[in-house]
C-alpha cells in the first residue's frame, strides 16, 4: 500500500476525510483486499488505545487541567461510559460485564501528580495500570501490595500475576499470596514470600532486586535463578542472567513500613461484612411465618451482618447437619462482594465448663488439645489461607467464656481441669498464633462482660491472665487486635439515666444487693475501657492499638417497659429497678432472656477505643433448651440441658438464686427460636 | 454420583455468557470498529450485540465458536446501524461493510493476537507519544482541547496520531512475525 492510501485510511479513522477523498477510499476498499485488512488492523490499534484510555484513569494525566468536552463536531472520541450506563438500564445483568473487567485493586497510597482518580481507599478494576505521573501503592485482592512509580505500564493478569511492560514496581507479598508472579520480556519472577523490585525497559532486559525473602526467576531459556534477600540480577531475553549485583532498595519505590503490611488497625473501617446466607434465610422464613408490620421489621434484620459460629469441627467442614462449610461461607462472602467476614472460634476442649447448653465436643482427658489444634484450628487455617480469600478481612472472636471461666469458675470440674492443665491458655495461644499468621485475619479475645468480671477482684487477675496469654502467643501479643465484651450476652453499653457511683439516699447505685453487688462497672463501656487500660499498661502490656468490640445483638432493651428517664424514688432498689434499661432479674442470667431486644446496629468506630459494635450472636438463635431435649432429631448433637435456660428454675449461686428470666419452649442452643426472635425485634432499641 | 464438572455446562448460563463476552469483547469491539469508526455507532452496535448474544446464548452449542458466532450477530447489527446512518456523510457503502465484516469474522484469532501484542508495543512507545495517544483517546476529551493545551493545531495532532497508529501497527506486525518464527 502507498503512503497516500495509508493516509486515506487514517483520515477515515480520524473522520477528517473530504467528500472526494471519501469516494477514493470507497473505491480503494472495494477493490483492495490489503486495504481492507489494513483498515481492520488500524481499527484494532484504535480500539486498544481507547480501551486503555477508558479503563485507566492514570492515563488522563497529560492535561494539567481537565479538558471540558465540547460539542463534538463530526469527530467523536469513543467513550464506553454511555454504553455501560445504557447496558445497566436496558438489562441489569449485562451491566455486570463492565464490573467484571480487569483485576480488582484498592488504592492504598498515592503521591505526586496523581489526581482524585487515585483517592486512597478507592477500589477499581483495571486490566492495565499505566502511570505517567506520580506514584501509587495498590493492593490486589490477593493481598499483594504493588508500588508503582511513573513512568510505568503493566498488564494485570489476575490477583496473582502481572506483566510488567515498562518501568519499576515493588511487590510486597503476604504469606497467603506466595507464588505471586511478575512477568517481563526477559523472564518470570515468582515470589516465595518476600519483598522485591522488578524493572524493565524498552530493551526487553529486566532487573530483579530482592529485599526480603526469596524469589525464583525463570528466564526465557527456562533457567531457574533463585535470588535471596540482598541479591539482584540483570536478565535479558537472549543470554538469561546478564549480571549479578547487590540489591538496591533506593532505586525502587518502597512500601513504607506501616503500609508494607496489609493488616489494618481497625478492620471495620470501610468494611462490607458478609451477611450469613443461612441466617438471612432463617430470618426471612421467620418473617413469612409472622406477617404484618413485625414481619417487615424482621426483614430489616437481614440488612446487617452477623458472625458465623465455628462451634465444632463439623462446622468447619459443613458436615453433621451444618448447612455450609467455612469455605462455603467464605465463597458466599466473595460472591456478595463483601471484603470482610466475622467468625467465632469456639471449640475449646472442655468448652464452657461452667455451663451445659453450650459445652463442647472436645475433652481434655480425651486428647482434646491435640484434636483442637490439628482437627479444628489447623483445618480453619487451611481454609483461610487459600489465596482466593486473601482479600477478605477475617475478623475472629476467640473462644467466648474460656479465659473468663478461669477467673471465677474453678469450682466446676471441667474448668478446674482446664486450669490445672493450662489447656484454655494454650488453646487460645495456639488459635491466635496460627490463625493470625495470616495478614488478613484479626483476633479479638472474648472478655466476658461487666456483670461477670467487672469487680476489681475479678478484673485485675483477668488482666494479668490476658497478659500472660498474650506473652505466650507465637509472634507476641501484637497478634491480638483487640477484645470483645458481651458476646451473646444482654448487658448494656451504657445505663443512660444513672451512674455507678451516683447516690440515692447516701447509697451508691452500684451497691444494690442482688443486682450490682458493689460492681465497679454497671455497664460495658466503662468495664471494657478499664480492662483495656489495664492491658496496655504495666509489664507485658499489649500495644495501645488494641481496639474494643461490643456484641449488641441482644442488648437493646426497648419496648414499652424501657424507662424514659431516671426514677424519682428515693429507695435505692426502686430507683435502680425503675431506672435501669436492663430488665433482667439478675445480671448473671444469660439464657433466652425475656423482654430483651436487638441493640445498636453494627457500626465501625462507635465510641473512643471501640473498633465496632457487632452482632456476634445471631438474634433468634437459642441460648439453650428450656427443658431436657434428648439426643435425636431436635438435638442431633446431644447438647446438654442447662437449667439457666429453664424459666421454672429457681436459680443458683451464679444468679443470686433468682428466677432465670428465660423464655419457655426454647429449642437447643443454636437452633431457631421464633418466639425469642419476635421479642428481640419487637423490643429492639433503637427500634426498627 | 457427582457430575463431572469438566463435561457439563456451567450451572449458571449467565456466568458462562459473561465469561465468554468479557474475554472476547475487545476483539469484537475492534471488529465492529473496523466497519464503523464512529464512537456512537460502535457503542450502539456493541450494546445490541451483547443483548442479542445473551438472548440467543442457549443456541450456541460450542463455546469455542463464540467469537465467530458473535461476529455474525455483529455483522447483522452493523448493517442495520449503517442503514440508519446511510444518509450521513462518510458512511461506507453496504457492500464494503459486508466485505469488511465477512473477512473480519475469519480474522478473530489475529485480532486477539494483535490486541495482546499491542500491550507491549504501546508500553514501548516514547513517553510523550504514549501520553498523547492515551490522552487523545480518553473519554470526555477532544482533540481541540488537547491541541489548545499543547499549543498545536488540531491538524498536526491528527497527523501525529496517525504516525503513532502506524508505528504501533508496524510494531504489532513485527511482534507477530517474530512469534510466528519462534519454535
Amino acid at each position: 500500500m502507498t503512503q497516500d492510501e495509508f493516509d486515506l485510511l487514517h483520515s477515515y479513522l480520524n473522520e477528517t476525510l473530504s467528500e472526494p477523498d471519501f469516494a477514493r477510499l470507497q473505491t480503494l476498499l472495494r477493490e483492495n483486499v490489503e486495504a481492507r485488512r489494513t483498515l481492520r488492523s488500524l481499527s484494532t490499534v484504535n480500539a486498544k488505545l481507547q480501551q486503555l484510555a477508558a479503563l485507566n484513569p492514570a492515563t488522563l494525566r497529560l492535561l494539567t487541567t481537565p479538558a471540558v468536552p465540547e460539542t463534538r463536531r463530526g469527530f467523536a472520541w469513543l467513550s464506553w461510559r454511555p454504553l455501560a450506563a445504557a447496558a445497566a438500564i436496558v438489562l441489569g445483568m449485562l451491566a455486570f460485564w463492565w464490573s467484571l473487567r480487569g483485576v480488582e485493586l484498592e488504592v492504598v497510597r498515592a503521591s505526586g501528580a496523581v489526581s482524585g482518580d487515585w483517592a486512597v481507599g478507592r477500589k477499581m478494576r483495571l486490566d492495565h495500570l499505566t502511570m505517567v505521573r506520580g506514584s501509587v501503592q495498590v493492593r490486589l485482592s490477593s493481598g499483594v501490595l504493588l508500588d508503582v512509580a511513573a513512568p510505568a505500564a503493566m498488564k494485570l493478569m489476575d490477583a496473582m500475576q502481572v506483566r510488567l511492560l515498562s518501568g519499576r514496581v515493588t511487590a510486597v507479598v503476604p504469606p497467603a499470596a506466595r507464588g505471586f508472579a511478575i512477568e517481563t520480556s526477559a523472564g518470570r519472577v515468582v515470589d516465595f514470600g518476600t519483598r522485591f523490585g522488578v524493572e524493565t525497559g524498552a530493551s526487553d532486559s529486566a532487573e530483579v532486586h530482592v529485599f526480603d525473602g526469596r524469589v525464583e526467576v525463570t528466564t526465557r531459556q527456562e533457567q531457574v535463578v533463585p535470588l535471596v534477600a540482598g541479591e539482584a540480577a540483570a536478565f535479558d531475553p537472549v543470554r538469561g542472567v546478564a549480571a549479578r549485583m547487590r540489591a538496591n532498595e533506593g532505586r525502587f519505590v518502597m512500601a513504607t513500613a506501616p503500609s508494607a503490611s496489609s493488616h489494618l488497625v481497625n478492620p471495620f473501617d470501610g468494611a462490607t461484612f458478609y451477611r450469613n446466607v443461612d441466617y438471612t434465610a432463617a430470618v426471612k422464613a421467620a418473617a413469612d411465618l409472622q406477617g404484618g408490620t413485625l414481619a417487615m421489621q424482621m426483614r430489616q434484620v437481614t440488612n446487617f451482618p452477623t458472625f458465623v459460629w465455628m462451634d465444632s469441627i463439623a462446622a468447619v467442614h459443613g458436615a453433621g447437619g451444618y448447612p455450609r462449610s467455612l469455605a462455603g461461607h467464605l465463597d458466599e462472602a466473595l460472591a456478595q462482594g463483601a471484603n470482610a467476614i466475622g467468625l467465632v472460634i469456639y471449640d475449646m476442649p472442655n468448652r464452657d465448663g461452667s455451663a451445659l447448653a453450650s459445652n463442647g465436643e472436645l475433652l481434655i482427658a480425651q486428647n482434646g488439645l491435640h484434636r483442637y489444634k490439628t482437627d479444628y484450628i489447623d483445618a480453619i487455617f487451611k481454609t483461610l489461607s487459600q489465596s482466593k480469600y486473601a482479600g477478605l478481612r477475617i475478623v475472629m472472636v476467640i473462644e467466648p467464656d474460656s479465659l473468663p471461666n478461669l477467673i471465677t469458675n474453678l469450682n466446676f470440674p471441667r474448668v478446674a481441669e482446664a486450669h490445672a492443665t493450662g489447656v484454655y491458655v494454650q488453646g487460645v495461644q495456639y488459635a491466635i498464633g496460627t490463625l493470625r499468621s495470616l495478614d488478613n485475619t484479626y483476633a479479638y479475645i472474648d472478655v466476658a462482660h461487666a456483670g461477670w468480671l467487672g469487680w476489681s477482684s475479678n478484673l485485675k487477675p483477668f488482666a494479668e491472665l490476658l497478659k500472660k496469654v498474650g506473652a505466650g502467643i507465637p509472634g507476641g501479643n501484637g497478634k491480638v487486635d483487640g477484645f470483645i465484651s458481651n458476646t451473646a450476652n444482654y448487658n448494656v453499653f451504657v445505663e443512660p439515666y444513672m451512674k455507678a457511683d451516683q447516690k440515692v439516699k447516701a447509697r451508691q447505685v452500684r451497691s444494690l444487693r442482688g443486682w450490682y453487688d458493689m460492681n465497679d462497672h454497671i455497664e460495658e463501656q466503662s468495664f471494657a475501657n478499664a480492662l483495656r487500660t489495664a492491658l496496655i499498661t504495666g509489664s507485658d502490656a499489649y500495644p495501645a492499638s488494641v481496639g474494643l468490640l461490643l456484641d449488641t445483638s441482644r442488648n437493646g432493651w426497648g419496648g414499652p417497659k424501657r424507662p424514659t428517664g431516671p426514677s424519682t424514688s428515693i429507695d435505692l432498689r426502686t430507683f435502680v429497678t425503675e431506672t435501669t434499661v436492663d430488665k433482667r432479674t439478675h445480671k448473671g442470667n444469660w439464657g433466652n432472656q425475656s423482654g430483651a431486644g436487638i441493640g445498636a446496629r453494627p457500626v465501625a468506630n462507635p465510641a473512643p477505643n471501640y473498633d465496632a459494635f457487632v452482632w456476634v450472636k445471631p438474634p433468634g438463635q437459642s441460648d439453650g433448651s428450656s427443658s431436657l431435649v434428648p439426643k435425636g432429631p431436635e438435638n442431633p448433637e446431644g447438647k446438654g440441658f442447662d437449667r439457666m435456660c429453664d424459666p421454672t428454675y429457681k436459680g443458683n449461686a451464679l444468679n443470686g438464686h433468682t428466677r432465670t428470666g428465660a423464655l419457655p419452649n426454647a429449642p437447643v442452643a443454636g437452633r431457631w427460636f421464633q418466639a425469642q426472635f419476635e421479642e428481640l425485634v419487637r423490643n429492639a432499641y433503637p427500634p426498627f | 454420583m457427582e457430575a463431572d464438572s469438566t463435561t457439563t455446562a456451567p450451572h449458571d448460563p449467565n456466568e458462562g455468557f459473561l465469561r465468554l463476552w468479557t474475554h472476547h469483547e475487545p476483539e469484537l469491539r475492534a471488529f465492529v470498529h473496523a466497519c464503523l469508526p464512529r464512537a456512537a455507532e460502535v457503542d450502539e452496535v456493541m450494546q445490541e450485540v451483547s443483548l442479542v448474544a445473551w438472548r440467543k446464548f442457549s443456541t450456541l452449542t460450542d463455546p469455542a465458536q463464540f467469537p465467530r458466532w458473535a461476529c455474525l450477530i455483529a455483522r447483522y447489527e452493523i448493517l442495520m446501524v449503517r442503514r440508519r446512518f446511510a444518509r450521513d456523510r462518510l458512511v461506507l457503502d453496504e457492500d464494503i461493510i459486508a466485505k469488511l465484516a465477512e473477512e473480519g469474522a475469519e480474522e478473530m484469532s489475529v485480532r486477539h493476537q494483535q490486541l495482546d501484542a499491542l500491550d507491549d508495543c504501546i508500553a514501548k512507545l516514547p513517553l510523550e507519544r504514549r501520553e498523547l495517544a492515551l490522552a487523545a483517546y480518553a473519554p470526555e476529551t477532544s482533540m481541540k482541547d488537547i491541541a489548545a493545551q499543547l499549543g498545536r493545531t488540531e491538524g498536526s495532532l491528527y497527523q501525529l496520531l496517525a504516525r503513532i497508529r502506524q508505528e504501533l501497527l508496524r510494531c504489532v506486525e513485527r511482534t507477530l512475525a517474530q512469534e510466528a518464527h519462534t519454535p
